[in-house]
């Protein structure tokens, strides 16, 4: 896409009208990064922002010089592999690695140590490691083949070393290493041996390929995996980690690379989950963001883009006699054509919330006088676990159980999306915890088809920051990449026991989107074998006519062609009190975040 | 919403249960969908259920090139782009 021009040198930030202290919900990273942007504003237009902040660097130490991390399931996995040598931290008994005593910097061949009994453990939970080594050594051009979970990358900080995992030459850092925990491998996009550096496990254009045949290997690995070994992972380490993804001095360095990298005559990014909604909007990210640069928001809150035909089912379901709704919290007062589940528990109807689908499951062994209908919404991070909820129902012989399966998968919803001609989006900011179950090759038509590239993002500010300075340096060089930001909480090849539980209790189907209409694919049916887990098959509901809201736009906010202040209803007639459509009522909803953070 | 919290497995349970710690709240889930985790690891849980094992040594390596970021960023500019500055 377009390479920098000279001429955009002196970046602005954009913004200004919003205050640090005027967002009292905001978090504080949002307010320290508003008031920078405030001082940069007054400093003068044309104040270049990257001058401004480069007296900023991030505090943290940057250990990468001479540092390999290489995944401890090579070297678990060592003693089934092809013997491909490979450093790792892991000892049977938990010892601290050797292995970072004899670190060279220049990429020595370390011996693999691993006990087989170290290679035997969790070879399932590192399963997910091998997935990422086996792109990565793919894509580090390994003529090799990577035999079972093998896997060494070695990334020097330089970014030069692309090093084959059959070679497995990888220097360890001499960081202390927990016990036995897997370090994480570093894949290399070959051709960009720079971006090595900072990527963080990108997926090369043909890591489907990856994906099947490590999901394979990784299927294959799991049921030779004997018991687990239990690891030490330190709470207080976990959270250091974890909070560093709240610093704001690294969000700055990202801002101030984003402002660099970004399109000079613009870009519209678009992203699909509504944790990311809420976080851009909460961490005020939008304001943050280059000139030019536009986060526009999808159909990415699954309530939102649950239909009104879909709604009003479920309240012809509650008004059945002995039938106890449970469903999560946000359904409930989402309007139907001319109810909501909240009115019909106003009105007598038994409505119960719940935070799991267990809870349902609970609810119909503690009442059996009663039938349970589970609302089942939601994406792929919550089809598995109603999969699994059905799966222990069809196990223990629950007669008053069903559920009404109006899940959907997002990337079904994506190409419709990519083909609107009122978007044209430049790149996609992919769901953290849909892609924590689906893994990455899903996407990937996206780049090979479309030209676009997706980042897999977390949803602290510093992730989403990163997932976002990502896209700008794809966009920057013209890559069209599917890369992976948040490597702590997504495989490459996802989760697979997720996967499989899916694909055994449901089918896909066309399903109804609000905003978006029937898309083939993009839903979820109950299989013929758990039939009898299916209330509309079990109750066949007589359901109203179904009306749409008048003046609701969120159909048009929902494809990302209108935000929500845009549309005539917000604020004026339609609040959260008394909301006209979905896209105000749901948590995730961006009328909601808007609303609020706005 | 899937703001899925990394909560620390405290305790086996039957029937693919587990005691989580999540931020000092404990909690009962479900493992179902990931039976690699064991006592001591971190899980992401979403719904009462883990969807995935947490490895804090992904997220070291990710801040770690979150911190090169920027210089990488600024080494990447063409001499004409530094000097338009």
């Amino acid at each position: 896409m377009s390479a920098v021009e000279s001429d955009a040198g002196a970046r602005r930030v954009r913004g200004g009208q919003m205050h640090g202290s005027d967002l009292p919900e905001a978090e504080p990273i949002a307010k320290a990064l508003h008031v920078r942007a405030e001082r940069v504003m007054k400093a003068g237009e044309g104040t270049d922002v990257s001058r401004e902040t480069s007296a900023v660097h991030p505090a943290h130490p940057a250990p990468v010089e001479g540092r390999i991390v290489s995944a401890a399931s090579s070297a678990r996995s060592a003693s089934d592999a092809d013997g491909a040598a490979v450093g790792s931290a892991v000892s049977a008994d938990g010892a601290v690695a050797a292995a970072s005593d004899s670190a060279s910097a220049d990429g020595a061949v370390v011996t693999a140590p691993a006990a087989s009994a170290a290679a035997a453990a969790a070879s399932a939970g590192v399963a997910k490691h091998s997935a990422a080594a086996s792109s990565a050594s793919h894509s580090a051009g390994a003529g090799g083949a990577v035999a079972g979970n093998a896997v060494a990358a070695a990334a020097a900080a330089d970014g030069t070393a692309v090093v084959p995992a059959s070679a497995a030459a990888a220097s360890v850092a001499a960081t202390p290493v927990v016990a036995s925990v897997a370090v994480a491998a570093v894949p290399i996009a070959a051709k960009h041996p720079a971006a090595s550096s900072f990527a963080a496990p990108p997926i090369a254009a043909d890591a489907s390929h990856h994906a099947a045949s490590a999901a394979e290997r990784s299927a294959a690995s799991h049921s030779a995996a004997p018991l687990h070994e239990a690891r030490a992972v330190d709470a207080a380490e976990m959270q250091r980690e974890l909070a560093a993804f709240k610093d704001p001095q690294l969000a700055r360095g990202l801002i101030e690379s984003i402002g660099k990298l970004a399109p000079a005559d613009g870009a519209t990014l678009m992203e699909v989950c509504g944790t990311h909604t809420v976080a851009i909007a909460r961490n005020g990210i939008r304001n943050l963001m280059p000139q030019g640069t536009r986060l526009a928001s999808g159909p990415g809150c699954p309530v939102c883009v649950t239909s009104n035909r879909d709604i009003d089912t479920v309240i012809a379901l509650a008004r059945i006699p002995n039938v106890t709704i449970a469903t999560f919290g946000d359904m409930t007062r989402v309007p139907g054509s001319t109810s909501s589940l909240l009115k019909e528990q106003a009105a007598g109807r038994s409505v119960q919330i719940v935070y799991s689908p267990l809870d349902a499951l609970t609810l119909a062994a503690q009442h059996p006088e009663r039938e349970i209908v589970f609302v089942g919404v939601g994406f792929e991070t919550t089809t598995p676990l109603v999969a699994m909820a059905i799966k222990r129902a069809a196990a223990t012989g629950l007669k008053n159980f069903t559920v009404f399966a109006a899940h959907k998968n997002m990337p079904g919803a994506l190409e419709a999306i990519i083909n609107d001609p009122q978007l044209k989006l430049d790149a996609l900011i992919l769901p953290g915890h849909v892609s924590t179950i689906i893994g990455a090759a899903p996407y990937e038509f996206l780049a090979k088809k479309y030209g676009i590239p997706g980042v897999i993002t977390g949803f602290e500010p510093v992730d989403v920051l990163q997932g976002i300075a990502m896209i700008m340096r794809q966009l920057h060089e013209g890559r069209a990449e599917i890369e992976i930001a948040y490597a702590r909480g997504v495989m490459p090849q996802g989760n697979p026991t997720a996967l499989a539980a899916i694909d055994e209790v449901f089918e896909t189907c066309p399903a109804i989107w609000r905003g978006l209409g029937r898309i083939d694919g993009s839903g979820y049916r109950i299989r013929e074998e758990f039939a009898c887990f299916d209330a509309v098959r079990r109750f066949q509901p007589e359901v109203e006519p179904t009306q749409d809201p008048k003046g609701c736009r969120c159909g048009d906010v929902l494809r990302g062609i209108m935000a929500p202040s845009e549309c005539p209803l917000f604020r004026t007639v339609c609040t959260p009190e008394n909301p006209v459509g979905p896209c105000m009522v749901s948590s995730e909803g961006s009328c909601a975040a808007y609303y609020r953070y706005y | 919403m899937c703001l899925a919290i990394p909560a620390k497995i405290i305790e086996m349970k039957d029937d693919h249960l587990a005691t989580v710690d999540i931020l000092g709240v404990m909690r009962d889930i479900a493992l179902d969908l990931t039976p690699q985790a064991g006592v001591g690891d971190f899980v992401l849980v979403h719904a009462g259920f883990s969807i995935e094992v947490v490895d804090p040594d992904y997220a070291k390596e990710t801040i770690d090139l979150i911190t090169q970021f920027p210089e990488l960023a600024g080494d990447e500019m063409p001499l004409g782009e530094e000097t338009a500055r």
